[in-house]
């Protein structure tokens, strides 16, 4: 389609939505029912206090139908179906019109070190056209509830989400994430990816002293994708740092002639597997109870691919090391390297109890031990000399990964008397096993001293929101703090404010404070690919 | 020696006072209609609460009292049962309850009095084996001194639910459910249908017949894609930051033993009990917050209760409750400069059927159904009202008593946590 014809059936879709719901012909409630929204976010980047650029202006429509097509052991009220209770049908498609691409704002974007790496301006018209669209069936399920057993399936394309962590994932990894979306300024709703999976749940009730157990597992039988990410200056938002293979593949001069990884495998899009049950199958299973003394947890085991979306700094290449591997890259030009996504195992728990005698506080917990995350090893450099710098073998090593967090409604009267703030904090922790002094994370040739991995990675957040005005003004303060690199600080707020009930404004900024040099591509990315990205936000939302 | 005639002439006049209310006031009669204009009248009537509504465009009309017979199953589930009812020492915990009303016998003198009326309340007629309030509406926002409530955010939400675990008296099996976490019962509120910004929330949460347990809530949030334990503590906060709060739903919800309770009198007041208007019918020009109907004289205990729970919102709240039914005709909360801030107004309707429309429930005794309730912030000017049926209800049912999960659409295994997941989208 061209990219102007798109923009107009957009916009045409647009009109008609808002049309429609200015004629209450939308229905939002009954056994059928069509909702959504339209936005528009602008992001100016403000690096430093006399700088500012834009870099993003997202314009989203989203729509969801739901439809109680089968309810009472009955299709549509008439038609009776055995062994059936109840089932639902759930559409949500999402359209994005990205304008920052046709706009092209000139100036400078930079990478983690600060150096210019060129423009969305500087764009060919063909790529920016390329990227300035999405028009997608984001999700797609049906629900089964059985009539005489305590079953129900989830049957289709969507999300999972597990643990009891806030932004941050252990658990939480049935879904890869997208990370050409913006990750503070957009929901972990629309950063997931959602894949055609089957999820299972059976309501057991009572197992002996436990109350309240089900056990709950998925299937994704070969849909599932790594972690998509975006470089510079594609991606504003995206990783801070240009594309890696840029200067490798293509002939001369601005390739050295590779046709791209070996085996045709794609940077964070595609390993040397094929997406069908027999290659790409993801398993995930929990079960779930309450105890007498009220404390809610869950046992979990994933067998996965490694999505490589947690903030581990961990390999998303290997070097080929093998001579019948290196003969075989060597005689279809392919990089001596591969993209890998190893299948790995992994066992966690999470448990929340609400203690209200003594601290009226919700804490949680969340835990998992990964088997066999690979990792870059130094002692294991790649044969071919133009790469033995740069692309190592890897190391499987196990890694504990952990958080603590508490929720506390709490009454300061002085700012609220209506409302209580929500004070929400969390701690993190991520302990690799057995770290070899030779591994390093992600490598810039020209810094290969960098990133130091380290034993152990933390990171602490707090946030605190609160509601003035009923409920259409909503501020929103958030805090994290890196203790291991340097200190490293995030900051932000946002404020919501409905100006009617399906009008929303939310302004907000965040500032990024990085005391430490150089820069590293530490876990949670507050000095590493955020560093310089303080940003400030405008979002109108018309909800329908 | 100094003459008798004014101290008996002060008694005659201060027993007069407590008789028919402040000078110039009588017993408001039916077919009478209180505005601002008159509302001093009937001062002595209302609580403070409901006279600051009348002075802001809330009308009564008043008519006649007219009794209301508690069914016939609650009624021989008291007789079979009272007698082996005992309060606890501290008057915090029933002894021996089964079913029907804990103390049909209420003695003034009772040093217990305030603290049995309450666990009559908690184990009030009506909601005994499960209740649902479905396609509900709320309105939230801002009150004008001149014209109608400038509505802020407006919520429709498709079931409030409660399935009570003991004092069962019509759906099997009863008169207690299969209780090994001693529930006295749980509650379902949602999934939140409209605003989008809203749309999929759920909560859950478990009330336990010992006191020593603390209520269990969970919430399942969209925009998490996952359910969430909440802190129970403070249910004075409001909710979603509007001017309800969990406590104050149908003028109490808390725990009985979480409050210190304080008789304060019985006298004769208005409220709404035979309510014309269902769908509610708001009243015209500033005082759309409230709803406008009948109202009559009813026999009502005053109790006061103060809470016990650290950082409580409210000093104390006044509850106004129906000798006959157990029911909150109002309640007024206060803040802790001890000035007026909130107040619950609750209608009742007393029929025996929701509605005219062919194919809903007909009860054989009278049931007290809910159209609306009111609570509003007096000192921010802000209410926050809600109502079922809406005008758009087809079924013309939209509340359910004692009739089972397949009728009410919410089975036993829809109050889990299980369920919230199952649910959520």
């Amino acid at each position: 389609m061209k990219p102007g014809a798109a923009r107009r059936q957009w916009t045409l879709v647009a009109v008609v939505i808002l049309a429609a719901r200015a004629a209450n012909a939308l229905p939002a409630y009954g056994p059928m029912q069509v909702t959504g929204n339209l936005q528009s976010q602008t992001l100016i980047r403000n690096p430093d206090i006399d700088k500012y650029q834009l870099i993003q202006n997202r314009n989203t429509l989203r729509l969801r139908f739901d439809y109680d097509w089968l309810k009472d052991g009955k299709v549509i009220d008439k038609f009776p179906v055995p062994w059936i209770r109840s089932s639902h049908l759930y559409l949500l498609y999402r359209g994005v019109y990205d304008s920052v691409y046709d706009l092209a704002p000139g100036g400078n974007l930079h990478d983690i070190l600060g150096r210019p790496v060129g423009s969305l301006d500087s764009l060919p018209s063909n790529v920016r056209d390329g990227l300035k669209y999405e028009n997608v069936l984001r999700e797609a399920f049906i629900d089964v509830d059985f009539r005489d057993i305590p079953l129900s399936l989830r049957l289709g394309r969507q999300q999972i989400v597990w643990g009891e962590s806030d932004n941050f994932r252990m658990l939480d990894r049935a879904n890869p994430l997208d990370l050409t979306w913006h990750q503070l300024y957009e929901s972990w709703d629309d950063l997931r990816r959602p894949l055609w999976m089957i999820k299972a749940l059976w309501r057991i009730g009572y197992i002996g002293p436990l109350s309240d157990a089900f056990l709950e597992t998925y299937w994704d039988p070969g849909d599932w994708q790594p972690a998509k990410q975006g470089f510079m200056p594609e991606y504003p938002w995206g990783i801070s740092s240009t594309n890696p293979l840029n200067g490798l593949i293509g002939p001369p001069p601005t390739g050295l002639g590779y046709t791209g990884l070996f085996r045709g495998t794609t940077l964070f899009n595609q390993g040397d597997y094929t997406r069908n049950p027999g290659g790409n199958s993801q398993l995930g299973v929990r079960v779930s109870a309450v105890t007498p003394q009220g404390i809610q947890f869950t046992l979990n085991y994933f067998y996965q691919r490694w999505a490589g979306d947690d903030g581990t700094d961990y390999a998303p290449v290997r070097a080929l090391r093998t001579r019948a591997e290196l003969t075989e890259a060597a005689k279809n030009r392919q990089i001596p390297a591969v993209f890998i996504a190893p299948y790995i195992n992994t066992a966690g728990s999470s448990l929340n109890y609400s203690d209200e005698e003594y601290t009226q506080t919700v804490y949680r917990l969340e835990t998992i031990y990964d088997f066999g995350v690979p990792f870059s090893d130094t002692a294991k450099p790649s044969p071919v000399p133009l790469f033995k710098n740069q692309l190592f073998d890897i190391t499987r090593r196990d890694m504990w990964k952990g958080m603590i967090a508490f929720d506390r409604p709490t009454w300061i009267r002085f700012l609220n008397r209506n409302s209580t703030f929500f004070l929400s904090g969390q701690f993190f922790w991520h302990h690799l096993i057995h770290k070899e002094p030779s591994f390093i994370g992600n490598v810039d040739p020209e810094v290969p001293s960098q990133d130091t991995i380290h034993a152990w990675e933390t990171i602490a957040t707090l946030l605190v929101t609160t509601f003035y005005a009923g409920g259409s003004i909503v501020p929103t303060v958030s805090y994290g703090l890196d203790p291991v690199n340097t200190y490293n600080m995030y900051i932000g707020w946002t404020l919501d404010y409905f100006l009617t009930n399906d009008f929303i404004v939310r302004v907000g900024q965040n500032y990024f404070l990085t005391p430490g040099t150089p820069p590293a591509f530490e876990s949670w990315s507050l000095g590493g690919f955020n560093r310089g990205r303080s940003e400030s936000l405008v979002r109108l939302t018309y909800q329908f | 020696m100094r003459s008798r005639r004014p101290f008996v002439a002060h008694l005659i006049a201060l027993l007069l006072l407590l008789v028919i209310g402040p000078a110039g006031a009588r017993a408001a009669a039916p077919g009478d209609v209180i505005t601002a204009a008159n509302a001093d009248s009937i001062a002595d009537q209302v609580s403070p609460g409901v006279l600051w509504c009348i002075h802001h465009g809330m009308n009564l009309t008043i008519g006649p009292y007219k009794r209301i017979v508690v069914p016939k199953a609650y009624t021989a589930a008291t007789e079979q049962h009272a007698s082996q009812v005992r309060l606890s020492d501290n008057g915090l915990r029933l002894e021996g309850y089964v079913a029907g009303l804990p103390f049909p016998s209420i003695d003034l003198n009772d040093p217990n009095l305030a603290s049995k009326i309450m666990w009559n309340y908690y184990y009030r007629p009506y909601f005994t084996d499960d209740y649902t309030w479905r396609n509900f509406a709320a309105d939230t926002g801002l009150l004008n001194p001149d014209a109608g409530m400038t509505v802020e955010r407006n919520y429709t939400v498709r079931d409030f639910g409660r399935l009570f675990y003991n004092g069962r008296l019509y759906v099997d099996p009863k008169p207690e459910l299969p209780n090994p976490e001693r529930i006295r019962y749980k509650e379902l509120t949602g999934p939140i249908l409209t605003p989008l910004d809203l749309k999929g929330v759920g909560s859950l949460s478990y009330r336990f017949i010992d006191i020593e347990e603390q209520d269990r809530t969970w919430l399942y949030t969209p925009t998490l894609r996952r359910v969430r334990r909440l802190s129970t503590t403070q249910r004075s906060d409001s909710v979603f930051g509007q001017d309800t709060d969990l406590d104050s739903y149908y003028g109490y919800s808390g725990n009985i033993a979480w409050m210190t309770w304080r008789f304060l009198g019985e006298k004769q007041m208005l409220g709404s009990f035979h309510s014309q208007h269902s769908p509610v019918e708001w009243c015209p020009g500033k005082g759309d917050f409230a709803f406008c109907d009948v109202w009559e004289p009813r026999q009502v205990y005053v109790i006061e209760g103060i809470s016990k729970l650290p950082q409580y919102a409210f000093s104390k709240r006044i509850l106004f409750i129906d000798k006959e039914t157990y029911s909150v005709l109002y309640m007024d909360a206060y803040d802790h400069a001890g000035e007026l801030w909130k107040l619950w107004i609750n209608q009742w309707r007393a029929v025996d059927r929701a509605s005219a429309n062919p194919g809903v429930t007909v009860y054989p005794d009278e049931q007290l159904f809910n159209p609306s309730f009111v609570m509003v912030d007096i000192q921010l000017r802000h209410a926050t009202r809600s109502w079922t049926p809406t005008k758009a209800s087809a079924s013309g049912e939209e509340e359910l008593f004692n009739v089972g999960g397949e009728k009410a659409g919410i089975l036993e295994d829809h109050y889990t946590v299980a369920h919230l997941i199952e649910a959520g989208r």
